[in-house]
């Protein structure tokens, strides 16, 4: 009978049992019955092999921003501190030390930004949905504009890039709607 | 002026849930789940070094959309077919008879249904872009090499695959003596040409 390793079931989230396994690529639960195959990778068993810091012996050697007492073995990538081992941070492929990173989560940065307000997608939204019960233009089509006017500096997608057409369609619409309760009032005032 | 190398490439398109939809996009060292309402999107990243595995589990997914296309599609070719006895023109039940057997057929196109799940080393996290298995198959075969590529540098020590006492139930109904059994990378016939292949470093003592 086959082993595999004590994962929970990601269906009911039970730890699989030994006898949940068929083979090494698949198996069923045993409480929900669920079927599955499975898909292994190094990191599911390696170990990671541990940094260890190097005490600084002479005077002349670097030693660490942070730890004075250990030898220096790297560059922060986003700073330019001298690091050890401990201090040095591997994240998106540069080396980094933890004050850094500590800056990267308070900032806007693509590489950990969480969640994004799409501007765009509001402002357009407000511009075009109204349009079924027109009336309202006359409120979202002002809304639309503000949000065109407050987003089109903010921070867009993180995977759509940059592209500002929806901002633009949305602030054509909304002026063009604005445009008309304008006309129509002043038709209205004319004919009076 | 060059353009700006894009941070990020799109693994899987959007696929749709409620009330949002999710797709799958990749980075260099990162695979980042985007759910997105249409006003506002948020962003799930795993590292490929801290992915452990893939579970792909099989679903009724497909059986349920084809039951209600089908559904929509026999209710409205008889109410097309009685009105046209009645020698009416029966063009919204045709219509909706139409998109009923394209959509009923377009289900069936796509293949059968999964949900995938990545385990890492503190969570299970479902990719809501990946339900089909064919999707899945092709998203799972692009990101293996990569996986691999950002785990070259751990201690390789592959799985465990051993022997382990049956379950007390079963205890008496098996052999007294147990040789440990390695498992070997073969093709399940059950699996076989479903999914990628099984991984024989992984696998293997």
């Amino acid at each position: 009978m086959i082993v595999g390793p004590a994962l929970p079931c990601p269906k009911c989230k039970r730890v699989l049992e030994s006898y949940s396994w068929h083979d090494a690529s698949s198996g069923s639960c045993r409480r929900c019955e669920t079927e599955f195959e499975f898909f292994p990778f190094p990191a599911l068993s390696a170990t990671r092999s541990i940094s260890t810091p190097q005490a600084a012996e002479l005077a002349a050697d670097s030693v660490c921003f942070f730890h004075v007492e250990n030898r220096a073995e790297a560059i922060c990538e986003g700073c330019g501190r001298l690091l050890c081992p401990v201090c040095t941070v591997k994240f998106t492929g540069q080396k980094l030390c933890p004050s850094c990173i500590a800056g990267t989560k308070s900032s806007d940065t693509s590489h950990t930004v969480r969640d994004r307000t799409l501007f765009d997608g509001i402002a357009l939204a407000l511009a075009l949905l109204p349009l079924l019960m027109w009336p309202f233009t006359l409120i979202t089509a002002p809304v639309a504009l503000g949000f065109v006017i407050f987003g089109w500096k903010k921070p867009c997608s993180l995977v759509r890039g940059r592209s500002r057409v929806r901002l633009v369609l949305a602030a054509v619409i909304a002026v063009l709607e604005i445009g008309a309760w304008v006309a129509g009032f002043t038709y209205l005032a004319l004919k009076r | 002026m060059a353009k700006k190398e894009k941070f990020y490439t799109r693994l899987t398109r959007n696929a749709s849930g409620l009330g949002s939809y999710s797709s799958l996009w990749l980075a260099a060292d990162h695979l980042m789940i985007v759910t997105s309402t249409g006003y506002t999107e948020n962003y799930s990243r795993l590292l490929l070094r801290d992915i452990q595995a893939f579970f792909v589990v099989k679903t009724d997914r497909r059986l349920w959309w084809s039951l209600g296309w089908g559904a929509l599609t026999l209710v409205n070719g008889i109410i097309a077919a009685v009105t046209y006895n009645n020698d009416d023109t029966p063009i919204a039940s045709a219509i909706f008879f139409g998109l009923g057997l394209v959509m009923f057929i377009w289900n069936e196109a796509l293949g059968s249904s999964c949900r995938v799940y990545v385990v890492t080393g503190v969570q299970t996290v479902s990719l809501p872009s990946l339900v089909r298995r064919r999707k899945a198959r092709r998203a799972l075969g692009r990101l293996q090499p990569l996986i691999d590529a950002a785990q070259a540098d751990l201690l390789a020590t592959p799985p465990v695959i051993t022997a382990a006492p049956p379950p007390p139930f079963a205890r008496e109904s098996l052999p007294e003596a147990v040789e440990p059994v390695v498992a070997e990378p073969v093709a399940n016939p059950e699996n076989s040409g479903a999914m990628p292949e099984t991984r024989p470093d992984a696998s293997a003592p």
